[in-house]
């Protein structure tokens, strides 16, 4: 397993060049003159454009500029945003916790609750269960995170008024950042009463719980229909009749026994949804005022802030990159094939 | 076999461990009230240290009888009829048709323990072997024992089935072991709970020849010391003449000749038994020798398809008028050998 860990690690390396070339070429890619861009519609005099230019970097040849950039990188110096006129790592550090609990917890909802779910579906095969979590998780699958999350605004926040309709907390709460996340950060108000705690908590899990629903549906219908089937295909395999035949109870089958082999593909698939909750996030987040990266990068594109842009995509390319990497690792754990040489 | 001074029931220490008496299992189709009988009046009997084979070509219902004896027939199946009288370990007489999925899952692999056509599927791809050994023999211990414990059980457990160096063999996950080795393991795993029967569904097929004399061999050994009733399903009447004490022919669904070993390996008297007899190859055949390996001409029937009247009519040489609209019964020859055939009686 170690040296199966340390290969897969190194893999990462070509993977992060390809990533940072990208990255790097975005902005010499983008038509027309960029410092021009960056000076404004109107022009410059040639001075102040020569200055714009070796402020940039952009006179000196293309290979140093590149090795300036990746160097910088390493060092999270990703330059100063155009807009804010702050260093682009000090706005993300601010913003990137937001979207984390956004993401962790529309993994974990769709995790949860789709494996299970998957799972009922399968020993429940042709039942009125199963008919109904295939029918709900096809609704959930071909339901664009837009247009579900104003339905969930429109009935929850509108019609029931249980949650609120945008940002992470109520205004009165001015939570200071520890972890950064506020379901922790709730708890280390300092100076606060236990009653106060739970009411800043109680309210962060209120805003956060329409933007998780919105953003886990389609990853959860995904995970549920993939756990179904996987699992159905193993229930009807050799080994499962041996483990009857051992005289093992049914639970133990099902939860041990066929679990691990049915997890292979849906590991795989979890895979790639985590990444697709990166894109989602930035959906997710606009329609929800979430105070996230993805609301953030969306301003960026609009007004153009390249350092913005490009440390966005470095940044979210090596996290899907590292959590590609994770998901690999626990598909060597429950595949042994995977890290075991015959 | 009429008795004439019979003795009463309870004082009978001999009494067969397992007795199926007409066993019958049908297959609901996708067409409403159309059901395929797949298994059709099967009755046999299983005494202890004693190998009974079950004989036939694919489809004949071999698997079926002896997935039907553990209550694991297909989900597609109906339940199936008849009675499967069984002797527990603490003499109880139990019928396993009617127990309760959940004091049947009590017996297997306690009392009737099974291993599988290929070991290579038949072990959980995704635990090593210490898991699934362990897992069994904690499941049929009555105490709960500790991990070294185990450990120790389940190194034992390998080196009696002849797995070399089995505390390394432990680790192992079921791919890393050959096809021979994957199923001394299974072997292991079903003797785990020390069941007083255990049936082998062509424990050999998958093997190579070489191996299959050994796992034979080993089977035969474990029988013997350990006083199993051993049912062995299989296709190689060679197996049979290695292993049998009693052998039934199944065609069909139906057990079509049933006898000691000797008659009916020697004294075949349906024309189904001696076709498969005509069909084994031997090592002295030669060009000039006066035989020729025959194959029996045509297939099983289908479950949808089958014949009117003697359901081997459409294959055997000896058919007549009589054959094509009668149903043969299992008609006695003599003690215990018996035959479903209208020309039982005359020489085939």
């Amino acid at each position: 397993m170690f040296s199966f860990v340390i290969k897969r690690m190194l893999m990462i390396l070509p993977t992060l060049f390809g990533v940072s070339v990208i990255a790097f070429g975005l902005i010499r890619l983008v038509p027309g003159d960029p410092v021009l861009m960056m000076i404004g519609e109107r022009g410059a005099s040639p001075e102040a454009y020569a200055q714009m230019k070796a402020n940039l970097g952009l006179d000196k040849p293309i290979l140093v500029q590149y090795g300036k950039f990746v160097s910088h990188a390493i060092q999270l110096d990703f330059g100063t945003s155009i807009i804010s006129r702050r260093p682009v790592i000090e706005e993300f550090t601010s913003r990137f916790p937001a979207t984390l609990e956004l993401g962790l917890f529309s993994s974990f909802f769709a995790i949860l609750i789709g494996i299970p779910v998957g799972i009922l579906a399968a020993i429940r095969r042709n039942t009125w269960v199963d008919y109904s979590v295939m029918g709900a998780s096809l609704i959930g699958y071909s339901m664009p995170i837009f247009w579900w999350g104003l339905i969930l605004i429109l009935f929850f926040s509108i019609h029931l008024g249980i949650t609120p309709v945008s940002g992470r907390i109520a205004m009165e709460y001015d939570i200071p950042s520890v972890t950064g996340f506020l379901l922790i950060d709730t708890w280390l108000i300092p100076g606060a009463a236990f009653a106060e705690k739970w009411q800043a908590f109680v309210s962060s899990v209120r805003h956060l719980a329409l933007p998780t629903i919105a953003l886990g549906t389609i990853p959860l219908a995904t995970i549920a229909r993939m756990t179904r089937s996987s699992m159905l295909e193993v229930l009807g395999e050799d080994y499962i009749r041996t483990a009857k035949a051992k005289g093992l109870s049914r639970p133990r089958i099902v939860w041990i026994h066929a679990l691990k082999n049915a997890l292979v593909p849906v590991v795989t698939i979890i895979g790639l949804i985590l990444g697709s909750i990166v894109t989602g996030a930035i959906l997710t987040e606009t329609l929800f005022s979430w105070p996230g990266i993805g609301k953030w990068l969306i301003q960026s594109v609009t007004s153009r802030d390249y350092p913005v842009i490009q440390a966005g995509i470095l940044i979210t390319s090596v996290m899907i990159i590292f959590v590609n990497m994770l998901v690999d690792l626990a598909y060597a754990w429950v595949n042994p094939r995977m890290r075991i040489k015959t | 076999m009429n008795n004439v001074n019979p003795k009463p029931a309870a004082t009978t220490p001999q009494q067969p461990l397992l007795t199926i008496e007409d066993l019958s299992l049908s297959f609901e189709t996708s067409q409403k009230g159309v059901v395929l009988e797949a298994l059709q009046k099967v009755a046999l009997v299983v005494n202890a240290s004693q190998t009974v084979c079950i004989v036939g070509e694919s489809g004949c219902g071999k698997s079926l009888t002896s997935l039907a004896i553990m209550g694991l027939t297909p989900t597609n199946a109906l339940k199936p009829t008849g009675t499967v009288w069984f002797q527990t370990k603490d003499n109880k007489r139990v019928e396993l048709l009617s127990l309760p999925e959940r004091e049947l899952r009590k017996l297997r692999g306690r009392e009737i323990a099974m291993i599988f056509q290929d070991p290579m599927t038949s072990l959980n791809p995704a635990f090593t072997v210490e898991f699934q050994l362990c897992e069994a023999i904690q499941t049929h211990s009555n105490v709960k024992l500790s991990k070294t414990q185990l450990r120790e059980k389940a190194i034992a457990a390998l080196d009696a089935v002849g797995i070399p160096a089995p505390a390394d063999r432990l680790k192992a996950y079921p791919f890393q072991l050959s096809g021979g080795m994957s199923q001394r393991v299974m072997i292991a795993i079903a003797l785990a709970g020390d069941p007083k029967i255990l049936i082998a569904d062509e424990p050999t097929t998958a093997l190579d020849v070489t191996i299959q004399a050994q796992i034979l061999t080993l089977l035969k050994n474990l029988q013997t010391s350990r006083k199993m009733g051993l049912i062995l399903i299989t296709h190689d009447l060679g197996v049979v003449a290695e292993m049998a004490d009693f052998v039934n022919v199944m065609y069909a669904g139906q057990i079509v000749e049933s006898g000691s070993a000797a008659d009916v390996l020697h004294n075949p008297r349906h024309p189904y038994t001696q076709a498969l007899l005509n069909s084994l190859p031997a090592l002295q055949m030669t060009k000039t020798n006066e035989r020729r390996l025959e194959s029996i001409p045509g297939v099983v029937p289908h479950l949808a398809a089958r014949p009117s009247g003697c359901q081997f009519h459409p294959r055997c040489l000896y058919k007549t008028t009589v054959c094509v609209a009668g149903h043969p019964a299992l008609k006695a020859i003599s003690n215990d050998h018996a035959a479903r055939c209208f020309k039982t009686e005359g020489k085939l």
